[in-house]
């Protein structure tokens, strides 16, 4: 079980290019870490530069979450920042019932929806009622076709372009490694909702794409 | 959508989601977060914190002025002539005599020294508050 889970660690740390990750070594799955529980330890008693660590270790996914989810650097750094504070004031009462980087997740999740009640905006309404067909095959070939940096800079700005939850939810699910488990524990949500949300923020985020993708083609070759 | 579009859907998705890239936030972000921390944490332990609570303070300050009151009853603010004619160390010699006024009563006297012995083991308790909260830091 250890094992397993560092190799998958491992890879997304190379893959993403992630920052280090090194406090999720060596894990009991879905617990925290012995390393994790020192650090959880040393900030406890007081030692802030351990905190540091922390932030150092989980800013870029915190931060990419909740620029996701906001569409906009400036609110994201700024509830980013938020968020860890909330974890330094909460961590006293963190049970370690579950991975550390769940809860971390579930208090920046938390605290973007409400920075989004708190605008009571929500970024954009996709209807997806009468999307049937996907020409994946089609999509997959013009994307192929894309220099890489385009295609990157088309999926951020499709994903950017999602209802906050559904972005959220997407990203939540990469994060945890597609581990509907840790997600029941990040947003208080039973599984089979969370597998109902997913497949329409999946549908909402091939529509988007694909519409996208349309005039991105149609510009450049139109 | 059936199955199969469902699960071409799901791999399209994965494949798509797997091209994304963190995002990172400014360089100075955790300098930001660590100050104000550390702001937080010294407004924290300067804060001011009662030894005790605002209600057991205002009992004892009703005892205090309830046993003053009592202890001076023999010269009530009704006498007009209190502070005039020299009458004012009496209304302190009295203040200051209760220990004889009480000591008919072997209780009363047990419990003023029960009291002051419970106010000595708070001294070493209160020296070691102190010392925690004020020089160790």
């Amino acid at each position: 079980m250890t094992t397993v889970f560092w190799l998958r660690l491992h890879f997304y740390d190379k893959k993403r290019k992630l920052c280090n990750l090194g406090v999720c070594f060596g894990v009991q799955c879905a617990m925290t870490t012995n390393k994790e529980t020192n650090l959880i330890q040393k900030i406890r008693d007081g030692n802030t530069h351990a905190f540091s660590e922390l932030v150092d270790a989980y800013k870029n996914l915190v931060y990419t979450l909740t620029y996701r989810m906001l569409g906009s650097r400036e609110e994201a750094e700024e509830v980013s920042q938020d968020t860890f504070i909330k974890i330094f004031k909460s961590l006293p009462h963190f049970k370690g019932d579950s991975k550390l980087s769940t809860w971390i997740y579930k208090v920046a999740y938390n605290t973007c929806l409400d920075r989004i009640k708190q605008n009571k905006r929500n970024k954009t309404f996709v209807d997806i009622d009468h999307v049937k067909d996907v020409a994946f095959v089609s999509m997959n070939n013009a994307l192929d076709k894309m220099l890489q940096e385009e295609r990157k800079e088309l999926i951020k700005r499709c994903l950017n372009l999602l209802p906050s939850n559904d972005v959220g939810l997407l990203t939540l699910f990469y994060f945890e490694e597609q581990n509907l488990a840790e997600m029941e524990k990040t947003l208080d949500i039973p599984v089979s909702t969370i597998k109902v949300q997913l497949f329409r923020a999946r549908k909402k985020f091939a529509k988007v794409l694909e519409e996208n993708l349309e005039k991105e083609i149609f510009q450049n070759y139109g | 959508m059936d199955k199969t579009d469902e699960r071409e859907l799901e791999d399209f998705v994965d494949k798509i989601m797997d091209e994304t890239i963190l995002e990172s936030p400014s360089s100075n972000f955790t300098d930001t977060i660590m100050s104000q921390i550390v702001e937080t944490e010294m407004k924290a332990s300067i804060e001011y914190k009662p030894l005790m609570p605002k209600s057991v303070l205002v009992f004892l300050c009703i005892v205090l002025v309830g046993l003053t009151g009592y202890l001076a009853s023999d010269y009530s603010l009704d006498n007009e002539t209190w502070f005039g004619n020299g009458q004012v160390d009496l209304f302190f010699e009295r203040i200051l005599a209760w220990p004889q006024i009480l000591s008919s009563s072997k209780i009363t006297m047990y419990a003023v020294l029960f009291f002051g012995l419970l106010f000595l083991i708070q001294i070493p308790w209160l020296k070691r508050y102190f010392d925690n909260s004020w020089m160790l830091r």
